[in-house]
């Protein structure tokens, strides 16, 4: 199975910011999300993928080549915060500049991508909401033969049906097998049932990089009663909530089953994140890469 | 062939497709040889990774439900209506120890079990 993405001992350091030494992998076929908290790394990731910021150690191979390889151009689609759109340009205006720019723009296929996205032809780039901004943009990424896609943050501020809109084309963009997309995300609840592998950054560090329900499958979901909190599973819990009737807290999988007179789940990816960002022990107790 | 799955079912999502796909293969409401959805559209169509639908096709694969042929996709296995029996039989038999062990919990004697089982089956024929 080729590597869409190949990353072995990525280190970047910035003036007030680093990404410590990483590995990565994204197979092709498949959804990865770069998960983690504002700030916590992930738009600095990404630039990194693309070149766009410099790697201090490493290596990056992208679609098998060195990154920022201008033949691997066309080969990624991007949507960014920032655009280069003109503010007043139409969506047709913007498709041409796209086609000027990418050898091979499918125009056509373009349009018929902004018909099903419902992106009006006659409004200024200006004047469209966020949400059709972002399938504006998701759009043209996948008009021009990308096999990989690369979105930081595009579903931030946008409504239900937009998100899951987003995400059905997103999934539709990997149904071949031979294209995948790596999605940055704080809203884990967009994708955490169409992700098939997971990059957690915190502060700066890759905390995990691997299937999605590997990582979910080494924690659980615990609840007991007051007699039950001992000091034990205070060191253990992450993002412990105690109350008068009880406590709650994720555990590893491993702490969770030992313990005796208490419920254990499956706990969910945005469970898991807000126990994991809040845990106290989550810098010394790191999951292995 | 219809598949649905739940978040909220507690059991796991790929476990939920494997069970619907066995089910619909044992009852005989897919005839052996037919093709199954491919993977990826299964994923597709009901908004779940990739991995995981290939996992329950994997589980089903090595369960002997399914073979998948590589290029062409997967398609359900012809099943050995004895062995099928024989494990609707091991499915009863778990069953009714079941009741047994919890008519022992509840200290229900074995005659009253005999008659609950009885009625159960009469109503059960009433309905039919």
């Amino acid at each position: 199975m080729t590597d869409l993405i190949a990353v072995q001992g990525l280190e970047v350091v910035r003036r007030d910011f680093a990404l410590r030494p990483f590995d990565l992998r994204l197979p092709a076929g498949y959804i990865m999300g770069l998960v983690g908290a504002n700030g916590a790394g992930k738009t600095t990731l990404l630039k990194a993928l693309l070149g766009l910021v410099p790697a201090s150690a490493g290596r990056i191979a992208v679609l098998g080549r060195p990154v920022a390889d201008p033949s691997a151009r066309a080969a990624i689609g991007v949507v960014l915060d920032q655009t280069l759109f003109g503010e007043t340009w139409l969506a047709p205006e913007i498709g041409r500049a796209y086609a000027a720019g990418y050898p091979g723009f499918d125009l056509p296929g373009f349009m018929r991508r902004l018909d099903r996205l419902a992106v009006p032809l006659k409004t200024r780039f200006q004047r469209m909401s966020r949400g059709t901004k972002v399938k504006l943009q998701l759009a043209a990424a996948m008009s021009h033969g990308a096999k990989l896609l690369l979105l930081d943050e595009p579903t931030a501020g946008l409504d239900a049906a937009t998100r899951a809109d987003l995400m059905s084309e997103l999934q539709d963009f990997i149904a071949g097998g031979d294209a995948s997309v790596l999605i940055s995300t704080h809203i884990t609840a967009d994708i955490e049932d169409i992700v098939d592998y997971l990059a957690y950054l915190n502060h700066g560090q890759l905390r995990f990089a691997g299937e999605r329900d590997e990582f979910l499958a080494a924690y659980r979901q615990v609840a007991g009663g007051s007699a039950s909190l001992t000091p034990e599973v205070r060191e253990a819990a992450l993002g412990l909530s105690e109350t008068a009737v009880g406590w709650t807290a994720v555990l590893p999988v491993d702490a969770a089953e030992a313990l005796e007179g208490v419920t254990c789940a499956p706990v969910g990816l945005d469970a898991l994140m807000v126990a994991l960002e809040r845990g106290g022990q989550a810098n010394e107790n790191s999951v292995e890469n | 062939m219809d598949i649905t799955i739940s978040n909220q079912a507690g059991s796991p999502i790929y476990e939920q497709i494997e069970d619907q796909i066995k089910a619909a293969i044992l009852t005989g409401a897919v005839a052996a040889g037919t093709q199954l959805p491919s993977i990826r559209a299964l994923a597709r169509d009901l908004h779940i990774s990739v991995i995981t639908t290939t996992r329950a096709y994997r589980e089903l694969e090595a369960a002997g439900f399914i073979d998948t042929v590589p290029g062409k996709g997967a398609f359900v296995r012809a099943q050995d209506p004895a062995l099928i029996h024989e494990q609707g039989l091991a499915r009863v038999e778990a069953h009714l120890q079941a009741a047994i062990d919890d008519a022992a919990l509840a200290r229900v004697p074995a005659a009253t079990l005999h008659e609950m089982l009885d009625d159960l089956l009469k109503a059960g024929d009433d309905h039919d």
